[in-house]
């Protein structure tokens, strides 16, 4: 609720498996509030809902949420998961499209990562065999500059790989380091299929 | 310096990949994790605006919202006096010095035409006051309530009306200095250039054929996805320190303190993690200018971060350009002469004017071989946010013109445009048509060019003749295209970075190199180039890339120079200390001090006797059988050498024949990239630069009112491409012919496959239904403007 002798709001929420009281400017949206508090895995591209850079996954509803698009006081009691919340805790083991990211050259400048992780991440809850299609329509809401998006798609089909239980063969991720792409059709270093 | 100039072995010419990974030590060629990924993936990685800086004070600029006018008054009075306003400075007050925020090494090639106090704005977003104070709300209060009296004049918006007699004139400053090459400022014109080779008017006058065109692009944006963000201080030590998203850390040091008369030393420049630059973080931006001089007048720190908005139409953008090809060929295919005229808007000021404009023409006429050419242009001044740096560098513009008229010469002649381009490119022991202040000073030498129209083809399943496949109703129409590039690795003769190698007392190493990572995976490959020297790995060397307290000087991720010129120091730092590494070893092994290698975190003689470089580092470190030592190792590079990268890119389009509208199939770019150092971050590289090249093919642009009011304001309309707009087939392919020069063989990879896209499916639209788009970016409305024509 908002305090009118201070100008501040503040709401209860779980971010990344943590209680935080998050305290914020009247009328913040929950991007500006969560960055207020430090919580700079969300990223502003834009401030406009269209780069997809401050995504965070809504666990309450399973959606994505474009932080910047919404006023925080929607929030209170909410339970939000931001690309940092998708490391395993205990472990510190990466989440597998995190780790496909890495060994695929997905991410350039790594701006529009932690929303695009947060928007695969949602995608392989709901689907672990993804067609291609399938992988550009999920990441669809999120800007990338830098890579082209193809990698960023191999890197998704093979997380969703990884995730079935299909570990990679010895030839893919040697592929992997000899510069190849293991598997898919970029015409870079394999076969193509068409 | 000499390996530079030296002319390569002919072995040196054909590369094989395996034998080069296998026989270097470390990780060269190995697509290794990033050494910053995990942040990357993981949300930690820092950019300037997720380091604390609760204590900042909120900037923020006040703009223009005249295209064209004299500031006569500028009441701050009421703004200063509001409760929580710390600073306020105007640009009729705080600027005193002249300055240029081109980001090359002073003195740039370019005017300095900003600061003096200069009381007249030139585009609509053209900063002229600022304020920081305690919130965001007061600063945006205190600039509400800042008076400033314009006295409006005409303004011009296009080259053409900039150059006529009646025209205003833009920069009529008593102060205006550096003038360049044909600069007349009362025609508008920052600079005109001519340069030839040859006799181009002989060799047109004896022409079997001429062709000529007329081409223009569009004005596009960076939209790098890290809005810029500046936050600066006075340290404890008197010294303004800025934090800020840059390519260019030490230019970004060296431009404030030339615009401040203070001493260099007296400047600290920090770059976090940045989020994209494509040269738009090359200058040094209005808002580094102005957060510096609030941080200096309220001697606090302050943060200014733009608005998506801003970014869009404060910073800066793409030079539009005017193109016209003339074409003297042979019936029989042999191009005698090319003639290419530019006239480059580049917007309210002149900074990269005279030297993109250059690029635009010299470097696609160096594609081919060509006895005779010429190329003149001029670069105007307009009443638009200036045209800077931006991936490609002029290429872009030139390119879409020269390439799309190579297909009209083909048509002309009768000839494929494949077979036209295979008869006619550069080949080994020609030279680049390079401008005079850059020249490289070698002929071509091992360039991949006629490998990567190959790859590109067969990879495009595209045989050597234009074809035209037409669905069963006649409906829908599939063309191909190609586009040819060639850019630079640095720009020749005005590089300089230098390295410094520490090895730690435990094996491991710590770079210093003044050139940062923006996205393109600059700390890891210059960890490569050091592991592939030292034989450590690259996870055991620490990139210190950030601040220019730290680092040596480096001019900066720019002009594709990083891997060529910035890995070039790092490799002779890293064997400067592998020297040392040996010398110091002799003391332990029995084999003679010539005969040592390093490789695998070892020092190795060829009888097998071997110590490992981290028992090494602890013995001399700590001194235990003698004098300590520290093995530190010096390298820089200032080549004058720019070897020069090329790609090959293949658009395949279908045209629906009754509304024009077209998809773009397939977008296969070869590229020449010497040799992979990080195979995976150059495929990247090419993928990425091709995308981004499409976007200004088919949809991206930035526009203005009559007013001179800027159109596009949100990354909603600015339509970059999205996961589901590219080609489906989207592919990158890497051509690896070994530059001996580079460091293990590289050249570049940043921007050469952002060049020719727009000229690939324009070409790929023109073979598909015979409509020729000359001006970008290709729309349905236009091929179905020209299929009307046709019909």
């Amino acid at each position: 609720m908002g305090d009118e002798v201070t100008g501040q709001s503040s709401v209860e929420l779980t971010v990344d498996g943590e209680h935080r009281t998050i305290t914020y400017r009247e009328g913040s949206s929950l991007m500006q509030a969560l960055r207020d508090n430090r919580i700079d895995s969300v990223l502003n591209g834009c401030s406009e809902g269209v780069c997809g850079a401050c995504n965070v996954l809504n666990e309450d509803t399973g959606g994505v949420v474009r932080s910047c698009l919404f006023p925080a006081d929607r929030f209170d009691g909410a339970e939000l998961t931001t690309a940092a919340g998708l490391v395993d805790d205990e472990t510190g083991e990466l989440h597998p499209v995190q780790a496909a990211f890495l060994d695929h050259g997905a991410a350039q400048c790594g701006f529009c990562i932690p929303g695009m992780m947060v928007s695969a991440a949602k995608l392989l809850r709901e689907n672990d065999d993804p067609t291609r299609e399938e992988i550009a329509s999920a990441l669809n809401g999120n800007i990338c500059r830098c890579t082209g998006y193809v990698q960023q798609f191999d890197a998704v089909e093979d997380a969703a790989a990884r995730i079935r239980g299909e570990t990679e063969t010895s030839e893919q991720s040697s592929a992997v380091t000899d510069g190849g792409c293991p598997g898919c059709d970029c015409g870079f270093g394999g076969e193509s299929d068409e | 310096m000499s390996e530079q100039t030296r002319t390569p072995p002919a072995e040196s010419s054909v590369s094989d990949r395996d034998e080069r990974r296998a026989s270097a030590p470390g990780d060269v060629g190995d697509s290794v994790e990033k050494v910053d990924g995990r942040g990357l993936v993981t949300g930690k990685a820092a950019y300037t605006d997720d380091v604390v800086a609760d204590d900042a004070l909120a900037g923020k600029v006040l703009y223009s919202p005249h295209a064209h006018a004299t500031v006569r008054d500028i009441d701050t009075s009421e703004a200063a006096s509001m409760e929580g306003v710390r600073a306020v400075v105007t640009r009729t007050a705080d600027f005193p010095h002249r300055y240029c925020r081109q980001g090359v090494p002073h003195p740039q090639p370019a005017p300095y035409d900003e600061g003096g106090n200069d009381p007249t704005v030139r585009f609509v977003g053209d900063p002229v006051a600022a304020v920081a104070a305690d919130t965001d709300d007061i600063a945006a209060a205190a600039l509400d309530a800042i008076e400033v009296e314009y006295e409006v004049h005409d303004h011009v918006l296009a080259p053409e009306e900039a150059m006529a007699p009646e025209a205003p004139t833009l920069h009529d400053e008593d102060e205006y200095e550096n003038p360049q090459p044909g600069c007349d400022r009362d025609r508008n014109v920052v600079a005109e250039v001519e340069s030839s080779e040859g006799n181009v008017d002989a060799a047109f006058a004896e022409a079997d054929i001429v062709v000529e065109g007329e081409y223009s692009t569009q004005t596009v944006q960076h939209a790098q996805l890290e809005p810029n963000a500046t936050i600066a201080w006075i340290d404890d030590r008197d010294r303004l320190v800025l934090r800020t998203s840059t390519q260019t850390p030490h230019l970004v040091r060296d431009n404030v303190a030339r615009a401040f008369g203070l001493p260099r030393a007296k400047v600290k420049v920090v770059k976090p993690r940045v989020g994209g630059g494509f040269g738009g973080k090359q200058d040094t931006l209005p808002t580094q200018y102005y957060c510096a001089a609030l941080a200096r007048k309220a001697d606090a720190k302050v943060r200014l971060v733009t608005s998506r908005e801003e970014d869009l139409y404060a910073t800066h953008c793409r030079h539009a350009m005017d193109i016209t090809v003339k074409t003297a060929v042979t019936e029989d295919g042999e191009l005698t002469a090319m003639d290419v005229d530019i006239t480059s808007n580049t917007g309210a000021y002149g900074n990269h004017a005279l030297t993109v404009l250059s690029n635009g023409g010299h470097e696609p006429l160096s594609v081919y071989d060509l006895e005779n050419r010429r190329f003149t242009g001029r670069a105007v001044y307009t009443n638009i946010t200036p045209a800077a740096a931006m991936r490609g560098y002029g290429s872009p513009q030139g390119a879409f013109a020269v390439e799309s008229h190579i297909d009209e010469v083909a048509e002309a002649v009768g000839i494929p445009p494949l077979e036209l381009r295979r008869r006619n490119i550069v080949h080994d022991g020609l030279k680049a048509f390079d401008p005079g202040f850059s020249e490289s000073k070698r002929p071509f030498a091992a360039i991949g060019l006629e490998e990567c129209i190959d790859e590109a083809t067969a990879d495009a399943d595209w045989r050597d003749e234009p074809r035209t496949v037409e669905t069963e109703d006649g409906r829908y129409a599939r063309g191909f295209g190609i586009g040819l590039a060639m850019h630079k690795s640095g720009v020749a003769g005005d590089e300089f970075a230098g390295a410094e190698i520490t090895i730690e007392d435990d094996g491991t190493a710590t770079l210093r190199v003044g050139v940062g990572d923006i996205g393109q995976g600059a700390d890891t490959t210059m960890a490569q180039i050091a592991s592939g020297v030292l034989g450590i790995p690259t996870s055991d060397i620490h990139v210190q890339s950030d601040d220019t307290d730290a680092t040596p000087w480096d001019n900066g991720a720019y002009g594709s120079s990083t891997t060529y010129v910035s890995g070039t120091a790092v490799r002779r730092a890293a064997e400067e200390a592998a020297e040392k590494l040996c010398d110091a070893a002799t003391d332990y092994l029995e084999d003679s001090r010539e005969s040592l290698a390093l490789s695998e975190g070892a020092i190795t003689g060829p009888s097998g006797d071997q110590i490992r470089v981290a028992d090494l580092a602890e013995r001399i470190f700590t001194g235990i059988d003698g004098r300590k030592k520290r093995i530190i190792g010096h390298g820089d590079a200032a080549p004058e050498l720019s070897p020069k990268p090329f790609a090959a890119q293949v658009a395949e389009v279908e045209v629906d024949l009754e509304t024009g509208d077209f998809e773009v199939m397939q977008l296969v770019s070869a590229a020449d990239v010497g040799y992979a150092i990080h195979p995976e971050n150059c495929r990247g590289q090419v993928i990425g630069a091709a995308v981004m090249g499409y976007g200004q093919a088919v949809s991206e642009a930035v526009t203005w009112d009559e007013d001179g009011r800027p159109e596009v304001t949100t990354l909603r309309e600015y339509e970059s491409p999205r996961a589901t707009d590219i080609p489906a087939r989207t592919t990158g392919i890497l051509v690896e012919p070994y530059e001996p020069s580079g460091p293990f063989g590289a050249k570049s990879v940043g921007e050469t496959c952002n060049i020719a896209p727009p000229a690939a499916v324009a070409n790929a639209v023109r073979n598909a239904c015979g409509v020729r788009v000359v001006d970008l970016p290709v729309t349905a409305e236009k091929i179905a403007s020209g299929l009307r024509r046709t019909e």
